[in-house]
Parts: C-alpha cells; sequence; structure tokens
C-alpha cells in the first residue's frame, strides 16, 4: 500500500529509505554514537538500531546546542540518515543541522499522519516538492 | 523572502564573502520556517570554542562553516561568548599531558585574537545575563538551548534556540530571519504543570527544580510549559537549572512561571486566553522518579563532584563556600565548580574561593565544566562516579559514556558532602 504525504520543507533534496520512527522527541547527539550511527542510549525505543541510510521519524527535535553540528559528525562519518521527518520544526538546532549537513528534511505532520508512519515502511522524500511517498511494510 | 535594500546588499556581497555567506544562511533557515521577512537583533551570542577547532579535531567540518563567516566581518551588535571546551587552569590542575596544555596554550592566543579583532566580548560563559542588559519584547540571536530558554521565559526578550551557525550569522549582520518565538503568537503556553499539594515548593533545592523541569519535558513534546504554584521569591539561578533540564527531552525554548515571569502576570495571560490542552501535577512521587532517572550509580564511592552546569551565580559560590568551610574535600574525590571569570573574580574577593580551594576543590572560570564528566575527559582522568546539583552533567556523563560513567544526583548540600566524605548519600 502507497500513502502520499504533504509537508513543508526544511532542507531540500530527494532521499529515500527504510523507516525509523522514534514516537518521543528524538535527538542525535547523546542518543546516537555519532562514529557508527548506532543508538547506543540505554533504554531508548530505539535502542540497537543504526540511523545510517534510514529516513528517521519523531515528533519533534529536542536536545542541547551540540544538536546542530551533530548531524555533520554523521554525515562524515558516513553514517547519516538519508533524510529526517519531524512533527513540528519547533526545535531550531535540529532543523539548522540538518541544513549545515544539507540532509533532506519535511515537517509538518500532525499526530494522526505520524502515527501512519512505522518502522520498516519505505519513504521517498522529495524535499523539493515536500511530499513523502510511503510504501508500508508488508503486514 | 522580502529582503530589505540593506539586506539585499549584504546577500550580493557588498560587505564581504563572509556577511554574504551569513545572508545566504539566514534565508535557507527563513525559507525552512515559511518566514516573510528579516528582523533585527540587537544583541546575539556566539559559540566560545568551535571558531578554533582545528585540525585533526572531530568539529574541523563544523568549524570551518562557522569560520567562513568569521574571517572577513566584524559583529554588528554586541556579541558575546559561551564557554570553552577546555581552561588551560583545569587542563594544569589535573594533570592532562603536555602537549594538550601546549596545544591549549596556542588555542588561547587563537581564540583571543579572533574575538579581539571581530569584536566579541570574552565572557565565556552559559550565563552571560551579567553581560546584556536584555529588556522584555527585545529581539536577540542566543545560541545555547539553556541560556535561550532562559532569555525568552525569564526577561522576556525573544529569541529562538539558534544553532552555532545562525548565531554567528546574526551577529555579523545584525540580523535573523522572523519566526519561532520572535512572533508572538508562538509564545503561549500549551500545558499547565501544578505543584503538588505534598510538595513544599518553598523549601525546592536547585535539584529540586532540575527535577520538576526534567520530569516536565519527557511529557511536553514541542509544547510551552506553564508552572503554577511556584514561590514567587524564585530566582533566575532557580529558573536557569529548570532551562538547563526541560530542554534535554523536549523541543520549546521557553515556558512561563505564573506570577512569576515576565509574560505570565496571570494564568490567562500566558495561555494567551486559551485553555491548556493538558494538566500535569508534579507531586511527590513524580519528583522521587526524576531522581531516579539521574541517579544511574549503584556504586557510592564517588570520583568527581561538579557543581556550575550551568555556570554558577556568585551568590552560589558563597553557598558552597558555607558548606565546606572547616571541612577538607575527600584525597580520592575531584570538587569542580564552574563560573565566568567575572563571577569567579567577585567570588575571589568574596573569600569564597580561597575557603574552597583551601579545602581542595577547584573553582574553574570560563570553560564548560561539565565536559570534565564527559568522555574524552573522563577518560583521561579515570572517572567511574560523578555526582552533581545538574541534571544534564547526570545525564550525558551516563548516556555519552555509553555507562562507563554513572552518576549520582542532588542538592548543593548532598554533592559537598559526597565531595567531602567521598561517598554519595544523598536521597
Amino acid at each position: 500500500m502507497k500513502v502520499l504525504l504533504k509537508g513543508h520543507i526544511a532542507c531540500k533534496g530527494m532521499a529515500e529509505g527504510e523507516v525509523l520512527v522514534c514516537r518521543k522527541p528524538f535527538m542525535f547527539l547523546s542518543y546516537v554514537d555519532l562514529e557508527s550511527g548506532l543508538v547506543h542510549a540505554k533504554g531508548h525505543e530505539l535502542e540497537g538500531q543504526n540511523v545510517k541510510d534510514k529516513v528517521i521519524v519523531s515528533p519533534c527535535g529536542c536536545g542541547s546546542t551540540g544538536e546542530e553540528p551533530s548531524l555533520l559528525l554523521l554525515k562524515e562519518a558516513g553514517v547519516a540518515p538519508s533524510a529526517i521527518i519531524t512533527g513540528s520544526a519547533v526545535y531550531s538546532p535540529g532543523v539548522i543541522g540538518a541544513i549545515i549537513a544539507d540532509i533532506p528534511m519535511m515537517y509538518g505532520f500532525d499526530q494522526n499522519t505520524l502515527g501512519l508512519i512505522e518502522t520498516g515502511d519505505h519513504a521517498k522524500v522529495d524535499a523539493n516538492r515536500g511530499i513523502i511517498e510511503l510504501t508500508k511494510k508488508e503486514a | 523572502m522580502y529582503l530589505s535594500e540593506d539586506e539585499q546588499r549584504m546577500l550580493d556581497g557588498e560587505q564581504g564573502l563572509s556577511v554574504r555567506k551569513a545572508m545566504e544562511l539566514l534565508i535557507k533557515v527563513g525559507e525552512a520556517y515559511g518566514a516573510e521577512k528579516m528582523i533585527n537583533v540587537s544583541q546575539a551570542l556566539v559559540s566560545g570554542h568551535l571558531f578554533t577547532a582545528g585540525k585533526g579535531h572531530e568539529l574541523q567540518a563544523f568549524a570551518k562553516i562557522m569560520s567562513e563567516m568569521a574571517d572577513d566581518a566584524v559583529v554588528k551588535v554586541p556579541t558575546s561568548a559561551l564557554p570553552i571546551n577546555l581552561s588551560l587552569r583545569f587542563a594544569k590542575e589535573v594533570g592532562l599531558p603536555e602537549s594538550t596544555i601546549q596545544q591549549e596554550q596556542s588555542t588561547l592566543t587563537k581564540r583571543t585574537k579572533l574575538f579581539q579583532r571581530l569584536g566579541v566580548i570574552q565572557s565565556y560563559t552559559c550565563l552571560p545575563h551579567f553581560v546584556y542588559d536584555l529588556r522584555k519584547g527585545e529581539h536577540v540571536a542566543f545560541l545555547e538551548t539553556n541560556v535561550g530558554m532562559l532569555t525568552n521565559s525569564w526577561f522576556g526578550a525573544m529569541t529562538n534556540l539558534d544553532g552555532n551557525s545562525t548565531a554567528i550569522a546574526s551577529a555579523i549582520t545584525g540580523k535573523t530571519p522572523e519566526y519561532g518565538l520572535h512572533l508572538p503568537e508562538n509564545r503561549f503556553g500549551k500545558v499547565l504543570i501544578k505543584i503538588g499539594p505534598d510538595l513544599e515548593p518553598d523549601r525546592f533545592d536547585y535539584a529540586d527544580y532540575v527535577a520538576l523541569a526534567h520530569w516536565t519535558g519527557r511529557l511536553l513534546f514541542d509544547r510551552i510549559a506553564v508552572y503554577q504554584g511556584l514561590p514567587p521569591r524564585m530566582r533566575p539561578s532557580h529558573a536557569k537549572y529548570m532551562c538547563a533540564s526541560q530542554i534535554y527531552n523536549s523541543a520549546a525554548g521557553m515556558f512561563h512561571i505564573v506570577g512569576v515571569t515576565p509574560e505570565a502576570s496571570t494564568l490567562e495571560a500566558a495561555f494567551g486566553g486559551k485553555k491548556p490542552e493538558e494538566i500535569l501535577v508534579f507531586g511527590k512521587k513524580e519528583k522521587r522518579e526524576a531522581y531516579e532517572y539521574f541517579c544511574t550509580s549503584t556504586d557510592t564511592k564517588v570520583d568527581m563532584v561538579i557543581i556550575g552546569c550551568p555556570h554558577c551565580t556568585v551568590q552560589e559560590i558563597g553557598d558552597i563556600a558555607r558548606l565546606i568551610d572547616g571541612r577538607r574535600v575527600n584525597k580520592d574525590v575531584r570538587l569542580l565548580i564552574g563560573a565566568s571569570e567575572s563571577v569567579t573574580s567577585l567570588a575571589k574577593r568574596m573569600g569564597f574561593v580561597d575557603i574552597i580551594e583551601d579545602a581542595g576543590g577547584l573553582v574553574i572560570s570560563d570553560m564548560c565544566i561539565r565536559l570534565a564528566a564527559l568522555p574524552p575527559l573522563s577518560e583521561a582522568l579515570g572517572i567511574r562516579v560523578v555526582a552533581s546539583t545538574s541534571g544534564s552533567v547526570a545525564q550525558n556523563a551516563y548516556r555519552r559514556s555509553k555507562g562507563k560513567t554513572s552518576a549520582w544526583f542532588g542538592t548543593t548540600k548532598n554533592c559537598i558532602d559526597a565531595a567531602v566524605k567521598g561517598k554519595w548519600g544523598g536521597e
């Protein structure tokens, strides 16, 4: 099943990949090992997963000042996510970080829309036009 | 996005390459948020250490982006700098290798030259509100989540939580895109936080404010909190601990405290006349949960005690001096107090620094003191267990070391007792 989602563009670009969903505010700094891309925070809902080449979906960002450079560090290490999708763009360091690292990013999805997206789905993110084509995983 | 003639000229490169790059970045960010225009900022706050992250440093690529905006410009508005990541005095006192000390010496020289040329006030603190004369409604561009939150929440000045890159871009252009918390309609509360009847907020220690804001932050997502029932006599130093704690798990760059902060004279004002989306109650059980979250250690033997994240005020250093006067720091423990150089020199005049250092503690200025508890410094110093009044120190020591360093979290008194006894005995 395919679903089309429209949203706002935070950072332009085209990307696709398997979706990794976090239901809580997500930060790359602290939760993710910036050298390997592995989510290493103990007890985190994505613990043990790797953000490399994934489309990371969360309701919003959170964290501290270090969140902005952490996206460029992931990119430099070759383990950056392919795209980032957030419900809101209220956490500005995350948005600025995506722009600096040139990682396609879209936002502007309510809880119901975010609820449609599940880990394991495949997303084609067209952050030039503001459209996400979501292919649901086989049930 | 609409640009004024002046802004267009900056974009065209009439004021040099750095200003042009800065405008390009600010426009990209503005477009991301659908900003209609740029607004003037009257003050800025930039990174204290990233510009000088040189060859071999993990942040070299990022520092290059920052330097491009600093190479060929001067700041247009009063701008101060955040803490540095290693102070020379700290490096010497804790016995870091000679090569590290020499490298730090050369970085210091470079940094001083750069900031003198740029015109950046070398305050090196995450408590820069002594440097600025902020007023309600003023637009500023402040890097650092904690400082930005305090600026919005406590002073009623308006800033987004800027990035390292956008903060220097705003400093050299005097501009920021009009979005987020620069727009009054985005500054209203959404969630009401009440204090349970089983707690006595009049007796809250700094650590209790940390616990409150942490517990709240985990439930807020991107919504602005409105706290009700906190003491009218609470101080900015209490609020700064709340800021540093809340933002770690939520996105909004401000909160309101009814009857205390400037945009919350009444509950109605804080919510913009609307009803709260959700009402949460922080009671004894919730407070306990927050303390338990930060206390990741099972070993009561403490190696390091850190107070000063965010940087201490002179009053806090005075409190520490009174608690430690006549006692001695345990020989197996490092007690580190972090503050700005200006606060430290006041504390010296007051005799507080001598009392603390004669007892075996160290008062370190200019440095982001929590870094002592995180890798690579925690590894170099062999820190297994850290104790702090700061939730940020406690959770980051644990998270960033992948559990190799664990933490205790508690009141200033708990922490000083641990420094003296070498063992954690807090709640």
